[in-house]
């Protein structure tokens, strides 16, 4: 079935054309599981995380310079964000108290300021600081520091004593 | 190279080399100096036990895998109208009452795949393997100043003085919900960007404390033009009805023109994206239209009364936005953010938007945005 979205035409790069069913089960899982993890509401980061995918099936899987994998995390950035932003802060959650292990973690991801939960979620997802310094528009050898403080401030915030869940 | 044996490794780089992201002549000074200081060592291995904890306690957030086959459905083309109707003849077959119930034996649908098991997770004691390395390295080189990691700012341009705009987010809060998708594009006339540039009248321009008045005089574009203005339909649409991609014919040409008729004298431009090697420029020129000139690789996004001009995937450059004399009232906005409001002959910036003159245009610095700011 997809074969069909392989691009018909000659690419400008064509050193980085990928295979689609690749993207769908090396890079997609990712993409899918940012979004939700950023948004309070999964089926949020669903609905965006498809949307991102749509998108990018749209172009024949083809996504610029960047590569698919950076451009579809950036997409999801931006979407989430933007998603967000017409939330509260904390969320559709955020009025009661956290009762469970990801609830704490997710209040306190919400807490971080937006680059640094953006970072340590790239981070986890396996970006290179190349990429991440692409998504973020940072400069790559700042990633490493901003990596020390964002997890010494998530950790701060879920356990002030040093205590992990 | 001065030696700092006694100096210690920054956390951040540290951590740079416990993710394998430090270039190799680093890396290896780095890995030295760790081998002979105790303090960077134990500072290491805090860090990568750190990295560790946070990547288990992110795990704790997903709950349920990704059902690959489910969305390989998502981007599958939609089924032949010959299926649909079979499955309609089903329904009617199974329905006792109908009077036009099949006698054959309709195919069924085959079940969705079962959700695919736990998806495979990094193993945080695999993903930070180099702290194990600490206690193996050689002991006989002395480390050398890491070098900083991130370069001082650039000074800022002089700042015009500029009077804070009576403005709010009406007009673009409007424009937001005309760009839905729905609305007819006005028209718009792209058209080759040699074609379209020309040098303007030399008019007068002057800056004041409260507010600086531009009047036009085109200028700019030096080199030749030969990039063009095509649909964009191999592109990625991003949801408007129309969109533009700016594109040239060899790497270093200027960018495209792209000429946007007013909606009752009124425009929104809005910069998506912008990044620092990016700059603004405005001017006040002849004509009914607004003429918009972005980097290659911009992508514009014409509706009615606004006109948005992604820099996402645009190269170095400035973008030039001509206004039209006649024209009432032409807002600039960066990302979220107006930052500029021509009215009536008179530019007015936000407060904090420094600007300056260039030749006789006014040139603007875009606000320090959000990194995220798309």
């Amino acid at each position: 079935v997809l074969e069909t979205l392989r691009p018909s035409g000659p690419s400008s790069n064509p050193g980085l054309l990928v295979d689609p069913d690749t993207i769908l089960t090396d890079v997609f899982p990712g993409v899918h599981r940012y979004c939700l993890r950023r948004m309070a509401n999964p089926a949020e980061g669903e609905a965006i995380a498809r949307e991102c995918l749509l998108r990018l099936a749209k172009a024949n899987f083809q996504a610029g310079p960047e590569g698919p994998r950076v451009w579809l995390f950036r997409l999801a950035t931006r979407m989430t964000r933007e998603q967000a932003q017409g939330q509260s802060l904390s969320g559709p959650t955020g009025s009661t108290d956290p009762v469970t292990d990801a609830d704490r973690v997710k209040e306190a991801l919400r807490a971080l300021e937006e680059r640094e939960r953006t970072l340590l979620l790239l981070r986890d997802e396996g970006l290179s600081y190349a990429e991440i310094s692409e998504v973020l528009r940072i400069q790559p050898a700042s990633v490493g520091t901003l990596l020390v403080v964002a997890r010494q401030r998530l950790e701060d915030r879920l356990d002030p004593g040093g205590r992990l869940l | 190279v001065t030696e700092v044996r006694s100096e210690h490794v920054k956390d951040g780089v540290i951590q740079t080399w416990l993710d394998d992201e430090l270039p190799a002549g680093l890396a290896t000074r780095v890995a030295r100096h760790l081998d002979q200081c105790p303090t960077c060592q134990e500072r290491g291995r805090k860090l990568s036990e750190r990295t560790g904890r946070i990547s288990l306690l992110l795990l704790s957030l997903d709950s349920e895998a990704l059902d690959i086959d489910e969305v390989r459905a998502w981007v599958r083309p939609k089924p032949e109208p010959r299926a649909s109707r079979k499955r309609i003849a089903a329904d009617l077959r199974e329905a006792p009452e109908s009077p036009r119930a099949p006698t054959g034996e309709w195919p069924i649908a085959a079940p969705t795949a079962a959700r695919s098991a736990a998806r495979s997770r990094r193993d945080p004691a695999e993903a930070y393997p180099q702290l194990d390395l600490l206690s193996s390295l050689s002991p006989s080189v002395e480390a050398e100043p890491i070098p900083s990691e991130e370069p001082p700012l650039p000074p800022l341009s002089p700042v015009a003085r500029a009077s804070r705009a009576p403005r709010s987010f009406a007009p673009f809060q409007q424009a937001l919900e005309v760009d839905s998708g729905s609305t007819p594009m006005e028209p718009v006339v792209p058209s080759p960007a040699a074609a379209q540039v020309r040098r303007l009248p030399r008019g007068d321009s002057r800056f004041r404390r409260e507010q600086v008045v531009g009047v036009g005089l085109v200028f700019l574009l030096g080199v030749g033009l030969f990039a063009w203005l095509r649909s964009d339909r191999g592109g990625v649409d991003l949801g408007t009805t129309g969109d533009w991609v700016a594109e040239g014919g060899a790497e270093g040409e200027g960018g495209s023109v792209l000429e946007v008729e007013l909606r009752e004298g009124r425009l929104d431009v809005v910069l998506r994206a912008p990044h620092a090697d990016v700059g603004v420029e405005l001017q006040v020129g002849v004509g009914e239209r607004v003429e918009i000139i972005a980097p290659l690789g911009s992508r514009y996004f014409p509706t009615q009364g606004k006109v948005e001009v992604d820099l996402d995937r645009a190269g170095p450059g400035t973008v030039y936005v001509r206004i039209p004399a006649i024209a009432r009232e032409v807002n600039l906005i960066v990302g979220l953010r107006p930052v500029l409001t021509w009215t009536g002959g008179t530019y007015r910036m936000e407060e904090g938007v420094p600007a300056q003159t260039r030749g006789e245009s006014v040139r603007i610095e875009l606000p320090e945005l959000d990194p995220l700011e798309f």
